[in-house]
């Protein structure tokens, strides 16, 4: 038995590659430090927002730098290929998440979001921030 | 910068009006954001997603009678105290709640009527003569027909170890 992510990450016919996802990591935090950044559902990262208790500008926009400065590509948690927006403003775009477990947060979080090439910058689309549900046990997930 | 919705619209910077949703409670709230004029399309920015939480806070609190967080910020300013010397005022409560009501945390009832009656003059007024009426009416034995002012909870709470023994 070999685990799924394993087989995943090693198979370099599928994508996204760690190179691919390393450059989206990377475009994610030009686009924070831009300020580039827009929630893909307002309400939605709004409910993510509260709970983590993250209530003004500064804290959540440091709490976002924190959580991508956390993440590698080692810590993809998205499926080969990426599966696809459905939200408006992001339709079709492909979307990456990754979980990892975080010094800021003390927690195992999950992030999701998408990015968008607009006037040759990206711009980040983030979907949610959360503690991660799934568990170290559902994330070794086997093959049979 | 370009809709990417329609492609067609550029976004525009500038008060939409945007669903909200607080405590399972659903609202629709004016705040800065963007708009495409072609597509109708309406987001906020991620700068702008705290006043977008706190503007759906205060919707849930002015829907449930409580106080909003300017209102909160603006009777302790006119009390002329830092929010760590509120907290202090409000009973030793953490000045980390200070904070986050005036960012958009909503507070608890209980809470919201200690608040109404630190720094509301007439509040505090109203609760003093409900206060007053039944302590003479624990002691002769008759309660008061009514309830005088809005804060029932925190003065029966103060009277309930003082009311007479029911034999």
């Amino acid at each position: 038995m070999i685990p799924f992510r394993l087989v995943a990450a090693n198979d370099r016919r599928q994508r996204p590659s760690h190179k691919e996802l390393s450059q989206k990591l990377a475009l994610a935090r030009q686009a924070l430090e831009e300020n580039r950044f827009r929630p893909a559902d307002p309400m939605k990262l709004a409910a993510n927002y509260r709970d983590l208790d993250l209530y003004d500008t500064r804290s959540q926009t440091e709490a976002l730098s924190r959580a991508l400065a956390e993440v590698t590509a080692d810590c993809y948690a998205g499926s080969y290929p990426p599966q696809r927006s459905y939200e408006p403003a992001t339709q079709d775009q492909e979307l990456y998440a990754f979980w990892w477990q975080s010094d800021h947060f003390r927690e195992r979080m999950y992030i999701k979001f998408s990015l968008c090439v607009r006037e040759k910058r990206p711009i980040l689309y983030l979907f949610s921030i959360h503690k991660s549900v799934v568990g170290l046990t559902e994330e070794s997930q086997w093959i049979v | 910068m370009d809709c990417l919705k329609c492609s067609a619209g550029k976004l525009e910077a500038k008060e939409v009006k945007l669903e909200a949703e607080y405590r399972g409670e659903a609202f629709v709230v004016s705040t800065p954001g963007l708009h495409c004029p072609a597509c109708n399309y309406a987001t906020v920015r991620g700068e702008d997603m705290a006043e977008y939480m706190r503007r759906a806070a205060d919707e849930y609190r002015k829907a449930h009678g409580l106080l909003t967080s300017d209102q909160i910020r603006e009777r302790r300013q006119r009390l002329g105290m830092s929010q760590v010397e509120f907290a202090k005022y409000l009973g030793d409560i953490g000045v980390a709640s200070i904070k986050r009501w005036e960012l958009g945390q909503v507070q608890d009832q209980a809470l919201n009527e200690l608040l109404v009656l630190k720094t509301d003059l007439e509040a505090s007024s109203r609760n003093y003569t409900e206060l007053r009426e039944r302590v003479r009416g624990a002691q002769s034995g008759v309660q008061p027909k009514r309830t005088i002012g809005i804060h029932r909870g925190l003065s029966i709470a103060t009277l309930a170890p003082m009311a007479p023994r029911v034999v």
